[in-house]
């Protein structure tokens, strides 16, 4: 059960691709999956690619409980809940 | 403490021969979140919290606490459309991409992001149809297959369109096995209810889950184990290639599930005992156990029991399967343990290694 966390796009990369930050790892994804994100918009990434969009307000709601509930997103993307 | 859950399965070979297999799972521990919690706050909790069963998780978490609340089920029902969407975009990420990559056949990934996108919407309520799915699975070959051998059955797939062919492959490549997979039946939230003691999971059986005391396996093969390419392949020992056409049929079904209907498709709750509510969501991995103990509007107790933990169990199937692999050399028994993890599909990051004591110069 791969969690779901939020990346914020920082950068357009072209070919599809951008640049995410999760909780301060970036890394390198495809979009080919998700129809408009732009820069700023959330997204949840599976093995290099972002699965689906959400707005900001969801994606900011799921990181504070993943915060009050003490994961790590930094970590747990390392790890490669969300490689 | 592993929120997510990993798993890490050590192969030790020598001379084409597994000598010892070990599964290391970190199981997940998320469902801990949920307790403590109101119920509407679970619900939305357990949507949220996972990134490929997020509909399964929600539509379990939403059946069960309404169970355990004594609430008929309600428009949940209403979200089967989603968690069927959701199971058919894990099914074509194997079919699509994972199996060709493995097998050395080009990965077809604008067909794939094209299909995950037109899925995406009906998962997310925007439309009704993924209008080129049912396409997609009759690529496969499979429907006209009324019985015959293994090669029969590979010479029709082969014949029928580009997924066809890869399953062709699978079936000419996969591990066999000498003996037939225990099968978990397809059994309610009513069944479970009445055989967990105290009507849900416990820990032990949320790492541990046995049906009438042994392991068994769950997943598409489960659930086709009649159809007629399935019956041929377990016939002829190809266990690992069965579970791959089993996901091509569930593509099929996924297909006439979103057209006309969801009969077959296993989504159901059970109120065990005031307080008490237990869940069984269908899933591309297989059946998804939610327990809840609910006192006084808020969750007192949250237990959920994943596929993997029935197919990765230490005496289940993936072990049993990948003991007995016996190929050409070190190199290709671990290939074949790499079909047999990924037949199995774990819902989380999983690696197969070679264990250094069996590395050969």
């Amino acid at each position: 059960m791969c969690l779901a966390i939020p990346a914020r796009i920082i950068e357009l990369t072209g070919d599809d691709n951008a640049r995410v930050d999760l909780g301060g790892v970036r890394k390198e994804i495809s979009l080919a999956l998700v129809d408009g994100a732009q820069v700023g918009d959330y997204v949840i990434v599976h093995v290099g690619f972002a699965l689906s969009k959400l707005d900001a307000e969801e994606a900011e709601r799921t990181l504070a409980l993943f915060a009050e509930a003490g994961i790590d997103v930094a970590a747990a993307a390392e790890a490669g809940a969300a490689s | 403490m592993s929120i997510s859950g990993r798993l890490r399965l050590s192969i030790d070979v020598d001379r084409g021969r597994v000598r010892r297999a070990r599964v290391e799972n970190s199981r997940p521990l998320a469902a801990h979140l949920l307790a403590g919690r109101r119920v509407d706050e679970a619900v939305a909790l357990a949507s949220a919290l996972f990134s490929l069963c997020g509909h399964a998780q929600g539509l379990g978490a939403r059946l069960c606490l309404d169970a355990a609340l004594g609430r008929a089920p309600g428009d949940a029902l209403g979200r089967r459309r989603s968690v069927v969407a959701e199971l058919a975009q894990e099914h074509l990420w194997r079919l699509l991409i994972d199996w060709p990559e493995l097998l050395g056949m080009p990965a077809r990934r604008s067909a794939f992001a094209a299909l995950h996108r037109q899925l995406a919407a009906v998962a997310a309520q925007r439309a009704e149809q993924a209008p080129e799915l049912a396409a997609m699975a009759a690529e496969a070959g499979l429907s006209d297959f009324a019985g015959g051998s293994a090669a029969d059955l590979a010479t029709a797939c082969r014949r029928a369109g580009a997924l066809g062919q890869l399953l062709a492959r699978v079936i000419e490549r996969a591990p066999r096995t000498p003996f037939a997979p225990a099968l978990l039946p397809d059994l309610g939230a009513d069944h479970w209810g009445r055989a967990l003691p105290g009507g849900m999971p416990d820990e032990r059986f949320c790492r541990r889950p046995e049906h009438q005391g042994a392991p068994a396996e769950t997943g598409a093969l489960a659930r086709c184990a009649t159809r007629a390419p399935v019956v041929a392949l377990l016939a002829e020992g190809h266990a690992c290639a069965a579970r791959v056409v089993a996901r091509a049929l569930e593509l099929s079904d996924a297909a006439g599930w979103l057209a006309g209907g969801f009969d077959g498709f296993r989504a159901d709750a059970a109120t065990v005992a005031e307080g008490i509510g237990i869940s069984c969501v269908q899933t591309a991995r297989g059946v998804l156990l939610h327990g809840a103990r609910v006192v006084e509007g808020k969750v007192a107790d949250y237990r959920i029991v994943a596929p993997t933990e029935w197919n990765f169990h230490p005496a289940g199937v993936f072990l049993k399967e990948v003991a007995v692999i016996h190929a050409a050399s070190d190199a290709a028994a671990l290939d074949a343990a790499r079909q047999l993890a990924l037949a199995l599909d774990p819902c989380v990051s999983w690696e197969v290694d070679a264990e250094q004591e069996a590395v050969h110069a």
